[in-house]
């Protein structure tokens, strides 16, 4: 009998999982995230409740029998959220525990190509954002950075702000998801957008703006003007919070 | 003046400097703002397609100088503007905390005299570091002629420092920037080197030896305002990183702002030339290769046709094809289309197991140029016999035009894997 294993989307959520198919050995048929799935006559459906002390022994094994770099690796792809990528994790991981940290060299291995290339496609978006976000200035003296990212890349991105804002009050929100991150007082929440207060901007915002905008005309050498190029580095799916290319 | 006027200005003036990076340093957040990422990071992208990382302005263009080559040049009819210290580090710390920009680049005319300037220098950067405890990327300017105390004073607050040669030979310089001695560039570029080295060696002693340029000391030269060939120019580059311990050499295209009897009329800049040059440069830095082996004597500049790596491979056939499984790390450097990266994984992923063809795009690797430089298993798969004509054929056939556009224009910040 096969089962579809139903869980929450987080990542907690998906390390319970793990534990489950490891602790039960059942490889589930189908991976269902977040919403109810309907009811099927011939898989049963197993909700899967995240538990954080089964996803802390989860990787607590990860990284002592494969190595942080798998965990690492691991945590990036999930953030993808690219269609099956839990299955390919599950093989991963199966592999893993029984090669140890050697398997991650194997570069031809299907599932390390597809770990692999995921969590590229979202390392590659964290670094583009760590560029990109574009903090403004509210009234309350908090620093506000809305943004639509491809991947669920919040959490890391607030990561890299951590230490370099740590004495600012600062939050970002992802626009598509409609999730943010707070940080206060040396922690990060993540916090469902509907409970941020309304956005009202700081008095001095439209200054910096606008010095920025004349910054940026005017960095540009116009005997090498290209456009493309600037384009390619920087798409245009990223620029509506672009206060310069607004 | 209000500070957008001036912004607009000493922007303006600025932005013939190409350095843009902000990587190397790792400086931590004491309780203040800012930090570094040593492996840099861009903001934004100019309209000319180019990373802009740092908050790149001159500290004044009221300059008393007058290079040929400069915007900023004395006789030159221009807008002229100074900031004040404080409105340079207001600027820095609200563009930083936006996340505008990594750092701030600052560079400067020379106002009354080198000393006067790098006085102003010292100043602004005192201020940004002691009084509002930022910690983010600096990058300053040394004015040649000003003294070196000062210089080193500057060392201990920025994280970079750089004296720009500009032009590439001594007769150049004083056609040119008549006004400024070679001595008064090479002079500070000398100190600051053996200060970094003197650091270094102090650190193993002890272990509160203070910051000095952690990301390194930079220069920039000027391509295609004077006759230097490009053997010349980078046999200078590979001697300033081997002697002066520099950390980067970046290239200018000439453009020409004002007529000058002494300065050749283009009316476009040479941007394929100095993207050549900017390859050449990766070569000795990442790549092993030294200038030697660049240029032969009746072959003085670079073929900008190709990159120089493929050049040199198809110059150095006899070397080749090389087998994937068995050659050495810094063979498999060599062959076009592999780059560290790519050559790092082989290595790795052949201690698994024999690699066959049909691997070695799983492993990251593109096949598109290195396939007529490589055996693997023994095969050759290139599809065509290995002869050089046949091959170099094949390869300018196959870039077509795409590569003369290739985005690696500008993409310093990043190795590029080839
Ligand atoms: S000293 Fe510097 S700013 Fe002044 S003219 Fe010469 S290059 Fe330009």
């Amino acid at each position: 009998m096969m089962d579809n294993f139903i869980y929450d989307g987080s990542f907690t959520g998906f390390l319970t999982l793990i534990y489950q198919v490891f602790k039960k050995k059942n490889i589930p048929a189908q991976i269902i995230r977040g919403k109810e799935a309907q009811l099927n006559l011939i898989y049963n459906n197993i909700t899967i409740k995240s538990d954080e002390e089964k996803a802390d022994q989860v990787t607590e094994a990860i990284i002592a029998e494969i190595s942080h770099k798998a965990y690492r690796t691991l945590y990036r792809a999930f953030l993808s959220e690219i269609e099956g990528v839990e299955r390919a994790a599950i093989f991963y991981l199966q592999k893993g525990f029984k090669r140890g940290s050697s398997y991650l060299n194997s570069w031809a291995d299907e599932e390390v190509v597809f770990i692999n290339q995921a969590a590229k496609k979202v390392n590659r978006e964290v670094h583009r954002f760590k560029g990109l976000l574009r903090f403004r200035m509210l009234q309350e003296k908090i620093l506000y950075a809305p943004f639509k990212p491809d991947y669920n890349i919040s959490f890391p991105v607030a990561q890299h702000f951590k230490n370099r804002l740590a004495g600012e009050r600062w939050g970002i929100h992802d626009k598509k998801r409609n999730t943010a991150v707070i940080y206060q007082e040396d922690e990060l929440l993540i916090v469902p957008g509907e409970e941020l207060a309304e956005i009202k901007f700081a008095e001095e915002e439209e200054l910096y703006q606008s010095l920025w905008q004349e910054f940026f005309n005017n960095i540009s050498i116009e005997k090498r003007k290209n456009l493309k190029l600037q384009k390619s580095f920087m798409p245009q799916k990223y620029w509506e919070y672009l206060v310069e290319k607004k | 003046m209000d500070i957008e006027e001036k912004l607009a200005i000493l922007a303006d003036s600025a932005k013939y400097d190409v350095s843009c990076s902000s990587s190397g340093s790792n400086r931590k957040n004491k309780g203040g703002i800012g930090n570094s990422a040593p492996s840099g990071i861009c903001h934004s992208w100019s309209d000319d397609g180019r990373c802009i990382s740092l908050l790149k302005i001159l500290f004044t263009n009221e300059c008393i100088y007058d290079c040929a080559y400069c915007v900023n040049r004395a006789s030159n009819d221009r807008p002229r503007a100074t900031f004040t210290p404080d409105e340079v580090a207001r600027l820095t710390l609200g563009f930083y905390k936006r996340n505008y920009i990594e750092g701030l680049f600052l560079s400067s005319g020379i106002k009354n005299s080198p000393d006067y300037t790098m006085e102003l220098i010292y100043k602004t950067l005192y201020l940004l570091r002691e009084e509002y405890n930022f910690n983010g990327y600096i990058h300053a300017k040394a004015i040649p002629g000003s003294t070196l105390q000062l210089v080193n004073k500057v060392g201990l607050l920025a994280d970079r420092i750089s004296v720009n040669i500009e032009l590439p030979s001594r007769t150049s310089l004083d056609k040119l920037a008549p006004q400024k001695k070679a001595e008064d560039i090479l002079k500070p570029m000398k100190n600051i080197g053996d200060k970094i080295v003197a650091r270094k060696e102090n650190k193993q002693k002890f272990r509160n030896t203070p910051k000095y340029v952690p990301a390194g000391h930079s220069t920039q030269l000027i391509v295609g305002a004077t006759p230097e060939n490009d053997n010349k120019i980078v046999n200078l580059a590979a001697s300033l990183y081997n002697n002066f311990n520099l950390k980067r050499v970046y290239y200018s295209a000439f453009m020409p702002v004002k007529s000058d009897a002494r300065l050749p009329a283009l009316n476009k800049p040479p941007l394929l030339r100095e993207h050549r040059l900017y390859q050449a440069d990766w070569l000795l830095r990442f790549y092993d290769f030294s200038a030697q082996e660049l240029f032969t004597e009746d072959q003085p500049n670079l073929d900008y046709r190709l990159d120089p790596k493929l050049n040199w491979a198809l110059n150095n056939l006899h070397k080749f094809p090389i087998e994937i499984n068995k050659a050495s790390y810094e063979e498999l450097l060599r062959v076009p289309g592999i780059g560290p990266r790519s050559a790092g994984r082989i290595v790795a992923a052949r201690r698994e197991g024999s690699l066959s063809y049909l691997n070695l795009p799983k492993i990251g690797m593109v096949l598109k140029r290195a396939k007529y430089f490589i055996t693997c298993q023994g095969k050759y798969q290139a599809g065509i016999p290995f002869q050089e004509e046949i091959i170099e054929d094949r390869v300018i056939k196959e870039m077509g035009k795409k590569d003369l556009h290739q985005t690696s224009l500008f993409s310093l910040g990043e190795l590029d894997d080839g």
